[in-house]
């Protein structure tokens, strides 16, 4: 039952059940039905949601590289390689469930069209543009817990756009890749969750 | 009288083109800092296996005991054996012989080339590092996020170096015609470098060298064919000092208190810039002379 501990409690549940089931139903609800809350702090609320999963993603990084030997600088290559594919192997494992959205769900789906698009609408926008082209964009289908190839090249994320976004764990960064906005393993190079055609809304111009 | 002043310009034009031009060689003065220039290098293929050649032979004359990297410091795959072909072994004289490299991160790179001792990165993708008097800032154009805008800042405000140096993959000056200029990263980092009194800044990304006319009190360079060579890429602009885009080439540079010389070499061992450019800006002009 889902009030059971409080149930068992009469005297806690008549004196913080109606405080409680108000904060449950509200808390669950789409942000969409709630009462109207000022649009900043809707915002930054839906922000916090996004950088707490971006956090449990990187707790579970965390674990899973602390049962490798440490990574330290080194001069033999090999290392480097061996370390990155058996990390990328185990993220991938341990995700395996994942789906597109599991980040970049509803809400935080939402914010990050409008700030991307505020962004590429603002003074900015055409020298946002400019970067992306002169950062040799790619045309990639991508799939959750794929590995972005390391041969292509990287694309260039326009530094405006990124002072617009959610500050990262140094774990994670964001990529633009074809028309998909991309949420990316640093190291790995693991495609945690994309949010597609975000940049076939701003064509150029 | 309007056509013997045109003659008369004609004349000098044609006298100022004939005279011999004068090469800026570095000095080698004691307690000088003196590096190489690289970009865009990390092709495995013979035109980086050619220049390195020519670097090893400039090292032997001018002993730099460093070299900064632009960046795409391994195209394509990233194998243990790329390592290897596209960087340990066309420079492995110069690695053999104690010379050092500090490498900047470009859009062919990935970030695990920080953990890579011999690209002395120290596990960032964006670093500084002092020598003499001169301290380097190493930047990663890619991702310029505001961490990194901020840690600039700092690193360059605490700085009390006589010379500072950014270096970075995109640049923020140029009229090449695959990339051309970085002019949303310039609106960024050029008022940082102005504010902090950075003097020299070096790129690569395209595929060509070009020396940009002093902006701001700032002398911008690009040097993105050490390796890979985009043969009439660089169209000139109103900026442009001068451009040479018909071999790979690379720089050796020599900073002392007062002045840094540059030179910048072939592939085919021919000086084809070279310069001088004064510590201060208030003493500064383009000094630089100009080789064919």
């Amino acid at each position: 039952m889902r009030w059971g501990l409080i149930t068992r409690r009469p005297a806690i549940a008549a004196l913080f059940g109606p405080f409680l089931a108000v904060f449950s139903v509200w808390s669950l609800a789409p942000l969409a039905s709630r009462p109207a809350v000022p649009k900043a702090d809707a915002d930054s609320r839906v922000s916090k949601i996004f950088l707490e999963r971006a956090n449990a993603y990187v707790k579970l990084r965390k674990t899973l590289e602390a049962t490798l030997p440490p990574l330290k600088s080194t001069d033999q290559a090999d290392k480097i390689v061996e370390h990155e594919r058996v990390l990328a192997a185990r993220i991938q494992e341990a995700r395996k469930d994942a789906r597109r959205g599991d980040v970049f769900n509803g809400d935080i789906e939402n914010l990050f069209r409008k700030r991307i698009r505020e962004a590429f609408s603002s003074r900015q926008g055409r020298q946002m543009r400019r970067t992306i082209a002169q950062g040799e964009p790619v045309n990639l289908e991508l799939h959750i817990n794929q590995t972005y190839p390391k041969s292509i090249p990287l694309t260039t994320v326009p530094p405006t756009l990124l002072q617009r976004l959610p500050k990262l764990p140094k774990e994670l960064e964001y990529r633009i890749v074809g028309n998909d906005f991309v949420l990316q393993d640093v190291k790995t190079l693991t495609v945690i969750d994309f949010i597609p055609d975000v940049y076939a809304e701003h064509p150029a111009g | 009288m309007l056509r013997r002043v045109s003659i008369l310009s004609l004349v000098v034009l044609a006298i100022a083109l004939a005279a011999p031009a004068q090469q800026a060689t570095p000095p080698l003065e004691k307690g000088s800092v003196r590096f190489a220039v690289i970009g865009d290098s990390g092709t495995g293929h013979r035109l980086q296996y050619e220049t390195a050649e020519q670097l090893e032979r400039a090292q032997q004359k001018f002993s730099f005991e460093f070299v900064l990297m632009m960046g795409d410091n391994l195209y394509g795959s990233k194998t243990p054996r790329d390592f290897e072909t596209k960087f340990e072994v066309p420079y492995k004289p110069l690695l053999d012989s104690g010379v050092k490299f500090y490498a900047s991160l470009g859009n062919h790179d990935i970030p695990d080339e920080e953990s890579y001792k011999p690209f002395n990165m120290d596990g960032h993708r964006y670093y500084s590092f002092k020598k003499g008097k001169v301290r380097f800032f190493a930047l990663d154009s890619n991702y310029m996020d505001p961490d990194q805008l901020n840690w600039l800042q700092n690193q360059l405000q605490a700085s009390t170096d006589d010379w500072k140096i950014a270096f970075f993959h995109h640049p923020l000056y140029s009229s090449g015609a695959k990339h051309g200029s970085a002019t949303e990263l310039r609106a960024l980092l050029e008022p940082l470098f102005v504010k902090y009194g950075v003097r020299i800044v070096f790129s690569g990304h395209d595929h060509v060298y070009e020396r940009i006319q002093q902006q701001k009190g700032i002398y911008y360079f690009t040097e993105g064919s050490s390796g890979q060579l985009r043969r009439g890429d660089a169209r000139g602009a109103s900026f442009t000092a001068k451009a040479f885009d018909e071999d790979c080439a690379f720089m050796v540079v020599e900073v002392t208190s007062d002045e840094l010389v540059f030179q910048t070499i072939s592939r085919a061992g021919v000086t084809v810039d070279s310069g001088l450019i004064p510590r201060s800006v208030s003493q500064s002009q383009d000094t630089a002379s100009h080789h064919p």
